[in-house]
């Protein structure tokens, strides 16, 4: 009976009742549409990281771990995975990997014409790192060929770098490293394409190279690392795992690393965009609790002589209590309702216009708005919206419960 | 409780009110014994402590000095709530302004009663039911207070006052609100409950033509009780 009777006091003062719903409606509204920016962006960066070159999980001696002591010592010495072959065999064979390639880590100078500039480089297997979603975003020419023979080696320059040295796909280009023994070593690469890594900073250092030929440079037949990609990004924890104990006996020891532990600002970004949230849903509950508190306060006050009639007759100060948070509860379902309808038909909208937003700062290309909705996130801030409601119901619970009768009886 | 323990008994009972820094006094030193089955008028002026005397009868207000018992028992021993039992078992009120709640209908106010009780549905609306046609209202069953006259109101403040058959209804001003011609149907209404049910009544008014039908009429004057005529029985 109290929910009906809390349903039918809200309609007394429709207009009072229709501020709160539009108060509560538009805080599920900011927090629904920024959850759902905050979801996107999350899924682009994950994507664009995974996708972008590091794929889903790395496969690496642990000696080799950057900020190790061991990394350390093994500075200006060739990659140290010689069996790569079985280790990237050994992935394969699991249903959850799509594919599984080598890579290397390598740094020095390219000189073009009369221009020199110093380059990272990462040597690749342009086969294996399509197998596994992983495609250079081109600005010009075309990507790396599957293979590398001696003498027709190739490179993707990144687009920072290429303006910097006047390079153009279809250039030659020559890449100098320092070897093992501390001499120098020296390629001609045939610029394939010009690339983009979605970083300016990085666009200014980065080639790719196909991993033939920086063995060839660096006179090794090792790799520094295999990167596996998964059907299913779900599932990285268990294939994680299963790598873990399947190369448990590897010599040198192997770390099997996810892609968000290799990606440490992927987690400051996370951390950010979550701090917003938290302090957006903060200032969303305290002006929706301030609203309506004061809603269901007056509406209290307003009732006084009705409460102290109810409690006269019998109705307990439990029983009140539970009608006013029915009351908030009502206040909370309904316009957490209108809320998720206007949120998603927003959503709806602004996904329909395919807005492009300014890049971000050290991005290279624009970033569309758009929002990604769960289910999930409706029903927390559906639920979100209840609590605030409740906390909101507390002065005029406290009101009920220090009413004396005979003072309501006389309230006029 | 024995066949002879007083519904109701007033030993000394004093209640002071403060306004400002001055104690006004509500009762002061009343001593009233009331028993079941009566009809009692509390008459007196306005001010002169009527409502204020109900109240603490009920256990809505505790007095400054002296006892309330009720069914024998002290009301200062028991707390919020079993007061809050006591008022929804044995204790029907009725109001000067009928304080029907608002957005129930005529039906669903005197079922709220019953719903307080535990009573379940089938016998809650078979009881309401039975009240609303007791106060000849079954065809306004459905009606909320706003679409009701003010005898009509009164009347359905009467059925949610007795559909819990209480030990005793306290009526405050029940026909202050009301023209002659619907004072005159409440007084005969409340009369006929009296005779037929058994029900204690307890009303306090100014209104002669209640206290002409009351078998016991307790006059109180500025807080003091000045007179008293008749038994209180039917």
């Amino acid at each position: 009976m109290l929910p009906l009777i809390a349903l039918r006091n809200l309609l007394r003062n429709r207009r009072r009742t229709a501020l709160a719903l539009l108060v509560v409606a538009a805080g599920v509204t900011g927090l629904l549409l920024t959850a759902g920016f905050i979801r996107y962006s999350f899924g682009g960066l994950s994507t664009a990281i995974v996708e972008g070159g590091l794929a889903h999980l790395e496969l690496i001696p642990a000696a080799d771990l950057g900020g190790s002591p061991a990394a350390t010592d093994r500075l200006g010495q060739p990659p140290g995975l010689a069996d790569w072959p079985a280790v990237k065999q050994q992935a394969e064979a699991l249903p959850e990997v799509r594919a599984a390639g080598a890579v290397m880590q390598l740094s020095g100078m390219l000189q073009h014409t009369e221009r020199s500039a110093p380059f990272v480089g990462i040597a690749l297997e342009p086969a294996r790192m399509r197998a596994m979603g992983i495609v250079p975003r081109l600005r010009a020419g075309q990507a790396l060929p599957d293979t590398a023979e001696p003498g027709r080696d190739h490179a993707l320059v990144g687009q920072g770098l290429a303006r910097a040295l006047q390079v153009a796909a279809g250039d030659v280009v020559t890449a100098m490293v320092a070897t093992a023994d501390g001499g120098l070593d020296a390629v001609d690469l045939t610029v394939s394409g010009i690339f983009t890594t979605g970083l300016q900073e990085l666009d200014a250092r980065v080639i790719q190279v196909h991993l033939a030929t920086a063995q060839r440079l660096l006179g090794t037949s090792n790799a520094t690392s295999v990167l596996v990609g998964l059907h299913d990004p779900a599932t990285i924890a268990a294939v994680q795992s299963t790598l873990r104990a399947g190369l448990a006996a590897h010599d040198p020891p192997m770390a099997v690393l996810g892609w968000e532990e290799r990606a440490p600002f992927y987690g400051q970004v996370r951390g950010l965009y979550l701090g917003i949230f938290v302090f957006l849903g903060s200032i969303v509950a305290l002006l929706v609790t301030l609203s309506t508190a004061n809603t269901l306060l007056m509406a209290m006050l307003e009732r006084t002589r009705e409460f102290a009639v109810l409690l006269a007759i019998g109705t307990t100060r439990v029983q009140l209590a539970l009608l006013i948070l029915c009351e908030a509860a009502w206040i909370a379902v309904l316009g957490s309702a209108l809320g998720c309808l206007a949120g998603g038909a927003l959503a709806a909208a602004i996904n329909a216009l395919h807005v492009k937003m300014p890049p971000p700062p050290a991005a290279a290309d624009p970033v569309d708005l758009a929002l990604v909705m769960a289910g999930s996130d409706f029903a927390w801030a559906a639920l979100f919206m209840g609590a605030v409601l409740m906390v909101a119901a507390i002065p005029p619970v406290i009101r009920i419960w220090r009413l004396r009768v005979v003072d309501g009886l006389a309230f006029v | 409780m024995s066949a002879d323990t007083p519904l109701v008994e007033l030993v000394g009972v004093t209640r002071r009110f403060r306004q400002g820094d001055a104690q006004v006094l509500g009762v002061s030193n009343v001593d009233i014994t009331l028993h079941g089955g009566e009809f009692v008028v509390v008459a007196g002026p306005s001010g002169s402590g009527k409502s204020t005397l109900l109240h603490l009868m009920a256990g809505l207000d505790d007095p400054d000095d002296g006892t309330v018992r009720f069914g024998g028992t002290d009301l200062r021993t028991l707390d919020d709530g079993a007061r809050a039992a006591l008022r929804r078992r044995s204790i029907g009120f009725v109001f000067q302004a009928f304080n029907l709640v608002p957005v129930l209908s005529a039906y669903e106010n005197v079922e709220y009663g019953l719903w307080l009780n535990g009573v379940s549905g089938a016998a809650r609306k078979r009881r309401a039911t039975e009240m609303l046609e007791a106060v000849g209202l079954a065809h306004r069953a459905s009606h909320r207070p706003d679409h009701l006259s003010g005898g009509e109101r009164q009347r359905v403040a009467i059925a949610r006052a007795l559909v819990n058959a209480p030990r005793v209804v306290f009526a405050d001003e029940p026909t202050a609100s009301l023209d002659s011609a619907t004072a005159g149907e409440i007084v005969r209404l409340l009369v006929s409950l009296n005779q037929t049910q058994g029900t204690t009544f307890v009303v306090a008014t100014h209104d002669p033509r209640v206290m002409a039908v009351a078998p016991r009429v307790v006059s109180i004057v500025d807080g003091r009780l000045a007179t008293t005529t008749g038994t209180g029985a039917p």
